[in-house]
């Protein structure tokens, strides 16, 4: 364990409680905050919440447990959704490997519910990363600062803005980089270290390096791409510092071996990765030169405030940061034995490579800018790490020029200079303070205070009211469009007149149902191919324009919205009746041949 | 030691309860089982395989968990493709990891000997 992991005493001296104790608790105290502040969302209402990333991903995992069969393909009504988008496997071929997607199927067969046990695991999926932390920061400098940098994820807005949206399996596999970072430092270090004292490293490091990374292939590519850069970067350091390469004829035959299974077990879903239909394009080279990402880069994909560096760190945090990265620096030159450091000073440049990888790779900076919660890891390592350090390396630096401010005095020389010196009997009782629990605790306030209570009130108000599936479109969902034939198209022409904010309520239609729910925006019905025109099927829901129409304020806007709307199901359905009609929800079945918009 | 060890398990033990507490009042009973089945289906199979790696308890315990979160699934969703039912996979892939982890070792300390 670290430096600052001892043992906590109690009752004299005699009861001593180990660090795996105090390790346990750290963590059941991160875990119990954060499932507490992550579940809010769903704590009063238990309805599906998130963009559509969210209802897509939980709709294909909901397929499996309620199949009871992971298939390969994607059944007809997700399928459809960014039909065709895989350019090698075709349609209805899967966008990620099954891990994911089979854990939400996990969750539901375990947890005996449909939606709580799934929402629960994107909860632990996505605040796992202060878990991941914590692990790290303790086993490389105790417990205290893991502990803080673990209080400070959980209150990450960045985290919790991508957890609320849903794009879960970015989240879960980027989480899982600090810990693949560590487990291949500590590969490193036996290897310089020369534990086997034959030259070659911990093979089983070497083993767990590689399941993590192959893990977080599995779950998302980036994932995997920001452990690799970071890898590469504490590797390049570590033959810098040691000036040898970490290859051995004793490490040779292993690396080969893991690097064997890892491609037998990644290449089957590799086309999955390769086949994607994003159309991207490289960044130039000035980009490599901005911090962060620029919200105008990300704008409809994500709001301001996810990019932003005064959102994620509330300016009372600054200090610390910058005194954290100071000490960072002045430790690599000042402490003899600096790997420790390196590995840090490794993710800050590495987490910098991965944020700009577009400047290399052609890559979407929608996507990238999730790369950003990196970003987080390490800044709020430094932040907690600034407390312990601070102390110590000012106590070092005054006793290189020759003041020992930290020297205690005994009882009775502080009385005796108390005697001829009050305040100087003071300044050496100050000395006896513990500056670094003192500032871990003002750390722990300003956190709670700042980050923690903004969280409060994100997550509290996250989705509320006719923001989420209300009850009536839920009930519909599930008793109406669910008993429709499995190939049914549902076109949902209110997204044109309502906007973008009804998108993940037709969604979510889309999950409960299990039934194919899609915008409308006029032109030809059906608008593909694939579509049996034999079952397609148009709702016109009113239910949110009620709600609106129902505060006076709100009147003419809802007005604005239903007139266009009545006109489009008038034109398309004017002599027709509806096979539904209850709660301001219609539906028509579409006879082929029928008029069109 | 031995003592210490087991102290540091009951310690993570308890503090798993603690956590699957809260989710039960916050949630109910499928609370407590959603977050005993976070342990139980990306915890516990790793950890039975790296039990003999001669990593220590807090680093198996991580380890596992990440490990766990994108490989049991992937092993399940494998055995699904044999097996015509998930729920039997669930059960077949938990059996296949818990035989592997007490044969492993074994299988490895007969070819360290022959060598």
């Amino acid at each position: 364990m670290g430096e600052g992991v001892g043992s906590v005493s109690a009752a004299g001296g005699k009861l001593r409680l180990g660090s795996g104790l105090l390790s346990a608790a750290a963590v059941c105290v991160l875990l119990v905050v954060s499932l507490v502040l992550w579940t809010l969302p769903f704590q009063q209402s238990q309805l599906p919440f998130g963009e559509g990333d969210s209802a897509w991903h939980f709709a294909i995992g909901d397929s499996i447990a309620s199949a009871d069969k992971a298939e390969f393909r994607l059944p007809f009504y997700v399928g459809a959704w960014y039909y065709g988008f895989n350019r090698i496997l075709g349609p209805f071929a899967p966008e990620y490997p099954p891990s994911s997607h089979v854990n939400y199927a996990l969750m539901q067969v375990a947890g005996g519910e449909r939606f709580v046990p799934v929402f629960i695991y994107r909860a632990f999926g996505s605040f796992l990363g202060a878990l991941a932390v914590f692990f790290v920061i303790s086993r490389l400098f105790g417990i205290l600062p893991g502990f803080l940098a673990g209080l400070g994820l959980s209150f990450s807005l960045r985290e919790q803005l991508t957890y609320l949206f849903g794009q879960q399996p970015t989240l879960t596999s980027v989480l899982i980089a600090p810990v693949a970072s560590y487990a291949w430092y500590k590969y490193l270090v036996s290897f310089y270290g020369g534990d086997s004292g034959k030259g070659g490293g911990n093979n089983a490091y070497l083993f767990i390096t590689f399941a993590l990374l192959l893990s977080q292939y599995l779950l998302h590519l980036q994932g995997f791409v920001a452990s690799a850069v970071l890898m590469a970067v504490f590797t390049a350091f570590m033959v810098v510092r040691f000036r040898k390469l970490p290859l051995s004829k004793l490490s040779i035959k292993p690396l080969i071996a893991v690097a064997v299974v890892f491609v037998a077990i990644a290449a089957p879903f590799a086309q999955i990765y390769l086949g994607a239909g994003d159309v991207v394009s490289g960044s130039g080279f000035g980009r490599f030169f901005e911090w962060g990402i620029s919200p105008d880069d990300v704008q409809g994909s994500f709001p301001a405030s996810f990019v932003e560096f005064a959102a994620e760190y509330p300016k009372v945090l600054w200090p610390f940061l910058v005194a954290g990265i100071l000490l960072l620096l002045l430790r690599l030159f000042l402490v003899k034995s600096n790997v420790k450091e390196l590995f840090l000073l490794s993710w800050l440049v590495g987490m910098y490579l991965a944020v700009h990888i577009d400047v290399f790779i052609p890559t979407g900076l929608n996507r990238l800018a999730r790369m950003l919660v990196l970003e987080n890891y390490i800044f709020y390592s430094l932040i907690a790490l600034s407390v312990v350090w601070l102390p110590g390396t000012v106590s070092s630096v005054m006793k290189s020029l020759g003041v020992d401010f930290f020297a205690k005095k005994t009882a009775g020389e502080i009385a005796t200079i108390a005697v001829f010196s009050p305040t100087r009997a003071i300044r050496e009782i100050l000395r006896f303070l513990p500056f670094r629990y003192i500032l871990a605790a003002i750390l722990a306030l300003l956190l709670i205070f700042t980050s923690g209570d903004a969280s409060y009130s994100t997550l509290k108000g996250a989705y509320g009211g006719i923001e989420r599936i209300t009850p009536v479109q839920a009930d519909f969902a599930g008793s109406v469009l669910g008993k429709l034939p499995e190939n049914a198209y549902v076109y949902d022409p209110s997204l044109k007149f309502v906007g973008q904010w009804r998108y993940p309520k037709m969604r979510w239609m889309l999950a409960i149902s299990q039934r194919h729910v899609g915008r409308y925006d006029g032109g030809p019905i059906p608008g593909a191919g694939f579509i049996d025109p034999n079952e397609v099927y148009f709702m016109f829901d009113y239910s949110d324009l009620a709600v609106f129409a129902s505060n006076p304020a709100y009147q003419q806007q809802a007005a604005s919205w239903f007139i266009p709307l009545q006109q489009l199901e008038q034109q398309l359905f004017n002599n027709t009746p509806p096979i539904y009609d209850a709660n301001n929800i219609r539906l028509y079945k579409h006879e082929p041949g029928g008029a069109a918009a | 030691m031995t003592a210490r060890l087991s102290m540091d398990y009951a310690s993570w033990l308890v503090g798993v309860l603690v956590v699957a507490v809260a989710a039960f009042v916050l949630f109910g009973f499928a609370g407590f089982r959603s977050v005993a089945a976070v342990a139980v289906f990306f915890v516990v199979p790793v950890w039975l395989l790296l039990r003999k790696s001669g990593v220590d308890l807090e680093e198996k315990l991580f380890f596992s968990l990440f490990i766990g979160l994108g490989l049991f699934p992937l092993l399940v969703w494998a055995v699904n493709q044999v097996l015509p039912s998930f729920r039997l996979s669930i059960a077949a892939a938990f059996i296949a990891v818990a035989a592997a982890s007490f044969f492993l070792p074994v299988f490895l300390r007969q070819r360290r000997k022959q060598q």
